[in-house]
């Protein structure tokens, strides 16, 4: 199912639909209240009205969402704008107090200071309140049976995408990059449930098949996987083994989570602030090495490549210390970056490919 | 810490910089009457206060080289909670003030250089590189910072303040104290309130074990009251400015306004304030303008172009267009009323999370209306600075607003604080031209 498909569906059910910018939020209490989340991190159409109102220095994740907006192309019930970034922080303020979108727009903050012992009733609290402000678009509050319900689909989910991860980086999983994250970024406009579905699913044709042998195998950070990036791997047989992509790979949990049950809401809050160290929540860079070092031990790669959204400043602070500390464990590393769905330049491939060439 | 190093300490802050700096002013003042330079024919006569301004923040930086390992060092962000540091005896300096003293001497490119070379890109704050750069070695035009014994960040300003104190921390493996300032949109609600001031609280225990004393709350208080009314006072000074001809300029407060960021909550910087407010309020009645003819009154929105900022006073000034007011300026004012000594804790969520760059558009809106009122604004001028996301996304949809619904002329202009390599000086000028002749 597409992204269209997915929304027009959901809307015939009487279900209302949340046009969500990138970042971490709690998608279970969308869809506990009807909200289907279908999230927008890089719209096809290239910026030209949203020039108007952001800097050529803001990155194209920001300057392609505003012109989905400004474009009337958002076709949603609502907007929610996670607080990813500072960019994204006054890409919210912008479409709600200076373009005066009809739409009701909310944001929700990502907690920094996730060590406090405050941040866990914080992010429950906020969620409450998220869940409150959606009220009246949903019609109904947001109970905590129905918050179970849909804590329990997002956990299916999210061990349908631990499932699908694993397979391939035990090589157990063959299909082109371009494949893989076309079906695991589903999650972008699919329910917790259908995802589950869909993900299993394709778990259960893929286990047999064989890996190609001379493929290489490679850890890829960044911000999100560019269909024209992954193309290039899939030329070079590059397979990505593992990824440390905001959008992907740090967005479900992967730790085990605690025995002792918790209110539906604090659940939502425990989860959100147990994700994968990421840039955006600045979480600290030794903690960051170390998810990045595991990804590479655990799926036997050669390398990473960081892969970067220019104007991302979250990800360049944190850089140069990962291929520091990268380079000391003697993994190779290397930084690209592009802007989204650009035609890559030469030097672009052929920096890949003395990378490649190297390991 | 030492005793001999505190002796050390105090022998340099009591006697040593006195005499020093007592030396030095006397060497500047004698250059001064040697070179009989002309002020400006467009200057109004001098803020005296300058010469006391110079004393205080030399001795600042001077005593911070004899405070290391006399007492704990502390690397803090512009908008962190000092106060509770200061309550622990804590030596502050402020990376962002150092950037800014870079730029002014026009080094930032030098001093982001080793920054660049270890990985770190030109897209990134200024402020943030020159200070990543010292740490990689570069040499400083005010000699070397402390080397810090822990870092304070806090994240009203910005989120880019905690990835670079992150790598501070990292860099000179020290501890980072985090008070995270949730975005506010609306009104400040009860969760953040408390989100904010449970993270307070939970710093005394770090801040008791580094500094090796108990936290005294009177004592806390009796800051958190001082650093009010020091805000407090600069808010008063900013009022002055409301006069016609206004006593000073925003290039002035961009200087005037050190002690107020690095020294909030010590009596030094109440003191300079209550001097600088008397100076000010006798100017107004004097009739002593900045300018001699003050033709167009103007608002800045943003840091300064600190490479830039003798040359753009001129050039404003020779045309009779004095900046008089500044969002960035009144920032450390704007939210001073809200501390309560009684409940600090708590008040200090407030102060600290309202500040303007932790707001909505339509708040900044709203200050930047009535700052037009209060200070008879005839045109609004925003820096655009590549270096603070926070401060320049949305500055074109406000600009226009300003334009649709006010009819007051607005420029907007593309620089940096301190990197020249973003500024581009010709069309610069030509549209600041253009600005200044569609204000006549």
């Amino acid at each position: 199912m597409n992204r269209r498909d997915s929304m027009a569906a959901h809307s015939k059910a009487q279900g209302k639909v949340a046009g969500v910018f990138p970042g971490r939020y709690p998608r279970e209490v969308l869809e506990a209240m009807g909200i289907l989340p279908v999230e927008i991190w890089d719209p096809p159409n290239p910026p030209h009205k949203a020039a108007a109102h952001l800097q050529p220095f803001v990155c194209s994740v920001a300057q392609r969402g505003l012109e989905l907006v400004l474009q009337d192309k958002a076709i949603v019930d609502m907007l929610l704008f996670p607080h990813l970034c500072d960019t994204m922080q006054n890409l919210f303020t912008i479409v709600r107090d200076i373009l005066g979108t009809p739409l009701p727009c909310h944001t929700f903050y990502t907690v920094r200071n996730q060590s406090t012992a405050a941040a866990l009733a914080y992010v429950a609290e906020q969620s409450r309140a998220l869940a409150r402000a959606m009220q009246p678009l949903a019609g109904a509050p947001c109970t905590e049976e129905r918050l179970a319900t849909a804590i329990e689909d997002a956990r299916a989910a999210t061990e349908g995408l631990n499932g699908i991860y694993r397979a391939r980086a035990d090589g157990r999983w063959n299909g082109t990059n371009q494949a893989f994250y076309a079906m695991v970024r589903q999650r972008e406009f699919l329910s917790s449930r259908a995802l589950a579905a869909t993900l299993n699913e394709a778990l259960r044709c893929n286990q047999s098949a064989p890996q190609d042998e001379h493929s290489v195998r490679l850890v890829v950070s960044g911000v999100l996987p560019d269909q024209s990036f992954l193309r290039l791997l899939d030329e070079r047989r590059v397979v990505v083994a593992e990824d440390d992509y905001l959008a992907c790979g740090r967005r479900f949990l992967r730790a085990s989570r605690p025995d002792n049950p918790m209110p539906p809401f604090e659940t939502v809050a425990w989860e959100q602030l147990h994700l994968p160290p990421c840039s955006t929540t600045a979480s600290p860079v030794e903690q960051r090495l170390e998810f990045i070092v595991g990804l590479v031990r655990h799926s036997r790669a050669a390398g990473v490549l960081f892969h970067n959204v220019k104007f991302c400043e979250p990800e360049l602070f944190d850089h140069p210390f990962l291929v520091q500390g990268l380079k000391q464990l003697q993994i190779p590393s290397m930084i690209l970056e592009s802007e989204l769905h650009q035609q890559h330049a030469g030097q672009f491939e052929t920096r890949l490919d003395a990378f490649l060439e190297m390991i | 810490m030492s005793i001999l190093r505190r002796a050390n300490y105090s022998f340099w802050k009591d006697a040593g910089l006195p005499i020093m700096l007592g030396g030095d002013r006397l060497r500047r003042h004698v250059r001064r009457r040697l070179r009989k330079r002309k002020p400006p024919a467009w200057a109004g006569p001098p803020i005296e206060c300058g010469e006391k301004l110079r004393s205080i923040m030399s001795t600042h930086y001077l005593l911070a080289k004899h405070a290391a390992g006399a007492m704990p060092v502390a690397w803090v962000t512009s908008g962190s909670p000092v106060e509770l540091l200061r309550a622990f005896g804590i030596y502050t300096v402020y990376p962002e003030n150092h950037g800014a003293v870079c730029g002014a001497r026009k080094v930032g490119v030098e001093m982001s250089a080793p920054a660049e070379r270890a990985g770190f890109s030109p897209d990134l704050c200024s402020y943030a590189r020159i200070d990543i750069g010292l740490a990689h070695g570069a040499q400083s035009p005010v000699g070397r910072l402390p080397r810090p014994d822990l870092l304070l960040c806090c994240t009203n300003i910005c989120q880019t303040v905690l990835y670079w104190y992150k790598q501070l921390a990292w860099h000179y493996k020290i501890p980072l104290l985090l008070f995270d300032t949730p975005f506010i949109s609306g009104s400040l609600e009860e969760h953040t309130i408390q989100y904010m001031a449970g993270q307070m609280r939970e710093l005394i225990q770090p801040l008791e074990r580094i500094s090796g004393r108990t936290f005294d709350e009177t004592r806390f208080k009796e800051v958190v009251e001082r650093a009010k009314r020091t805000s407090l006072l600069w808010g008063e000074v900013l009022n002055t400015v409301r006069a016609r001809p206004a006593p000073m300029s925003v290039f002035d407060a961009f200087v005037h306004m050190a002690p107020v960021v690095s020294l909030r909550g010590l009596r030094v910087a109440e003191e300079y304030y209550e001097t600088l407010l008397d100076e000010l309020r006798e100017r107004v009645k004097r009739g002593d303008g900045a300018l001699r003819q003050e033709r167009h009154r103007l608002l800045w929105d943003n840091i300064a172009v600190w490479f830039k900022l003798g040359e753009f006073s001129r050039l404003f000034a020779e045309s009779g267009a004095l900046f008089v007011a500044a969002t960035y300026t009144n920032a450390w004012a704007e939210t001073a009323h809200l501390f309560d000594s009684s409940n600090p804790f708590e008040s200090a969520a407030g102060a600290y999370g309202l500040v303007i760059l932790n707001r909505d558009l339509d708040h900044r809106y709203e200050l930047m209306k009535k700052m037009i009122r209060d200070y008879s604004i005839d045109g609004v001028v925003m820096h655009s600075t590549r270096s603070c996301k926070p401060y320049s996304v949305g500055q074109y949809g406000l600009s226009k607003r300003f334009v649709d619904k006010l009819g007051i002329k607005c420029l907007v202009i593309e620089a940096d604080t301190t990197d020249p390599r973003n500024y581009a000086e010709g069309p610069t000028r030509t549209r600041i031209e253009a600005f200044l002749e569609s204000l006549d």
